[in-house]
């Protein structure tokens, strides 16, 4: 649940209600709580399209990262379904999930064990569909912190030697959360640039967001690291919504 | 989407009556997989308000495009109906005497405030901001909206007839004006500071916001005077305060985590100030109010409602100042 409002006599709550996989709805409901009315906005064009899944996972020093996985093809390993349940994150992380993104939530201080446990364990599941290359935090595209604390990074497979690198300890003192997206493929990266130019203008509001309010990034400038951020930047434009 | 029938014999050592036909043994959905631009047609319900009366309710609706339209639906009447033509309208609030509906709506670069009055008619331009608003709030008697706007060193800029708004310059702080409906206004925030999530006392003489310095992520919670007095901070900022409510006696009420404090609480202060008395007992570990919205007393200031967190999942409860709650949504 994301906001309520009351009418005057406390007789009907409005409530604006995410849950795990859906985007956010309208919902009426009595004092009792009894729902009186639910708000439906299927779009036909998402008939058929893939459902996402999210796990836990339980992190070494204690903890977990919650994963959101593509749903998969073939089945994935109990290991991560053992512990499955409905987290209170944002469905646009979970429309990138579903089209080749797992995305990884950590506590801040949790981050690298994270992508550790991660990266030593989504191969196990089949590292060949999700293309991991990126080894330790070498990878890491570290980006702006949201409006509601996390710290997002994303690390890109393949990912040139020349990316920024930029460490989320500076969240981590004020214990922000953490995301990290995997990005599953090239193909993925290429379909991402076919998005519309009228999304772009988000992006270029984020641009300036390392210098106000990120950690103590360093910024290597160069074509590639800048078409990098401005993809980043537009996941974590959904992300954060 | 593809439907695909799988047809399989019967196991050997099943019954032979049983075998005596092939079953259907599956029902497979052959699904695409979600591509970059499903995100466009991702509809998501983003903000809602509700009519005193409780009959009537309006929510936003965004696209994946980034854009939202407002939606406007009656408890016993159907399917909601799209109120607005967007393509950027959000934050719709209902004036307190029933007769119109506030909303901003982005043009420009910039959102203002438009009013659509109830009865049907076109949405209304209310104010014209060289750098738009960002949030609002009615008076009491709906003749008055106070209204957060970003202003440079020149102050609050109309805009020309034939200028557009564009989003604010880096360094402009978030100023608190309260508009009148004849198209007056007056500056109630300090000049330099920054204020949020404006609320009106019951009687419209206060309004408590958020007050900050620029840059300063610590904010205090202070009320102003609609007469144009001296802002008095109620609330010091090392109380890290959340977002305040009036209760119908002048109170405040608010969520807050002060330092060293493991959680979010419920807290409540006159409206003189002064130490900020905790609402109630202590929750249950585990269970906090969320800061990001402000709690509402029940019409009879009797109770607060609020949004309480659990390892993740939201929930609407009403909390009573004895300490006991009630959750007032189901889980999951």
């Amino acid at each position: 649940m994301r906001r309520f409002a009351l009418d005057d006599a406390g007789s009907r709550a409005a409530l604006v209600v995410e849950e795990h996989v859906a985007p956010a709805r309208f919902e009426l409901r009595d004092p009792a709580g009894r729902l009186q009315l639910r708000s439906r906005h299927d779009d036909p064009a998402l008939t058929g399209v893939h459902r996402i899944m999210a796990n836990d996972l339980p992190l070494p020093g204690g903890g977990h990262a919650h994963i959101y996985l593509p749903e998969a093809a073939t089945p994935i390993p109990s290991v991560l379904l053992a512990s499955r349940r409905p987290l209170g994150f944002s469905v646009q992380a979970q429309a990138l999930a579903s089209h080749g993104l797992a995305v990884i939530a950590a506590p801040s201080g949790d981050l690298h064990a994270a992508l550790g446990t991660a990266l030593a364990t989504l191969p196990q599941l089949d590292r060949e569909r999700f293309g991991i290359a990126a080894e330790g935090d070498d990878a890491l595209l570290a980006l702006p912190l949201l409006e509601d604390g996390r710290a997002v990074a994303a690390a890109f497979t393949n990912l040139p030697q020349t990316a920024p690198v930029c460490h989320p300890s500076a969240s981590d003192a004020a214990g922000y959360r953490s995301a990290v997206l995997l990005m599953d493929n090239a193909e993925t990266l290429s379909d991402l640039k076919t998005l519309p130019a009228r999304l772009l203008p988000a992006v270029a509001e984020l641009r300036r967001f390392p210098e106000e309010h990120g950690p103590a990034c360093t910024w290597r400038p160069s074509a590639q690291a800048v078409r990098l951020s401005l993809e980043a930047e537009w996941l974590v434009r959904y992300l954060a919504q | 989407m593809r439907l695909r029938v799988i047809l399989c014999p019967p196991p050997k050592d099943v019954p032979f009556a049983a075998r005596m036909t092939t079953k259907v043994t599956g029902v497979f959905f052959t699904m695409r997989q979600f591509r970059p631009l499903d995100l466009l047609h991702l509809r998501a319900v983003v903000d809602a308000a509700i009519a005193p009366g409780g009959e009537e309710f309006t929510y936003e609706l965004a696209a994946g495009d980034g854009s939202s339209v407002l939606w406007r639906g009656y408890e016993n009447a159907g399917d909601p109906r799209p109120l607005t033509r967007g393509p950027h309208d959000h934050k719709p609030r209902y004036a307190p005497d029933q007769t119109q509906i506030a909303f901003l709506r982005g043009e420009g670069g910039a959102s203002q405030i438009y009013l659509l009055d109830r009865r049907g008619g076109e949405a209304m331009p209310f104010t014209r901001l060289r750098f738009g608003v960002c949030d609002f709030a009615w008076s009491p008697d709906s003749r008055a909206i106070a209204a957060v706007t970003p202003i440079g060193p020149e102050g609050p800029l109309p805009l020309a007839a034939d200028a557009d708004a564009h989003p604010a310059p880096a360094g402009a702080v978030h100023a608190l004006l309260l508009m009148q409906m004849d198209g007056t206004w007056r500056q109630l925030s300090p000049d330099g500071v920054d204020c949020a999530h404006p609320a009106f006392s019951a009687d419209g003489r206060r309004i408590a916001c958020l007050v900050r310095r620029p840059r300063d992520p610590a904010a205090c919670l202070a009320g102003l005077p609609t007469d144009g007095g001296i802002a008095q901070c109620l609330v010091p900022a090392e109380f890290a305060p959340g977002p305040a409510d009036f209760s119908p006696d002048g109170a405040l009420a608010f969520a807050a985590q002060p330092i060293g404090a493991l959680a979010p609480a419920l807290y409540t202060v006159s409206a003189a100030g002064g130490e900020p008395q905790p609402y109630g007992t202590a929750l249950p570990e585990g269970l906090a109010p969320t800061l990001r919205q402000a709690p509402v007393y029940a019409a009879d200031g009797g109770s607060l409602y609020t949004l309480l967190g659990e390892d993740g999942t939201w929930r609407l409860a009403e909390v009573r100042p004895q300490g006991d709650y009630r959750l007032r949504t189901p889980a999951g």
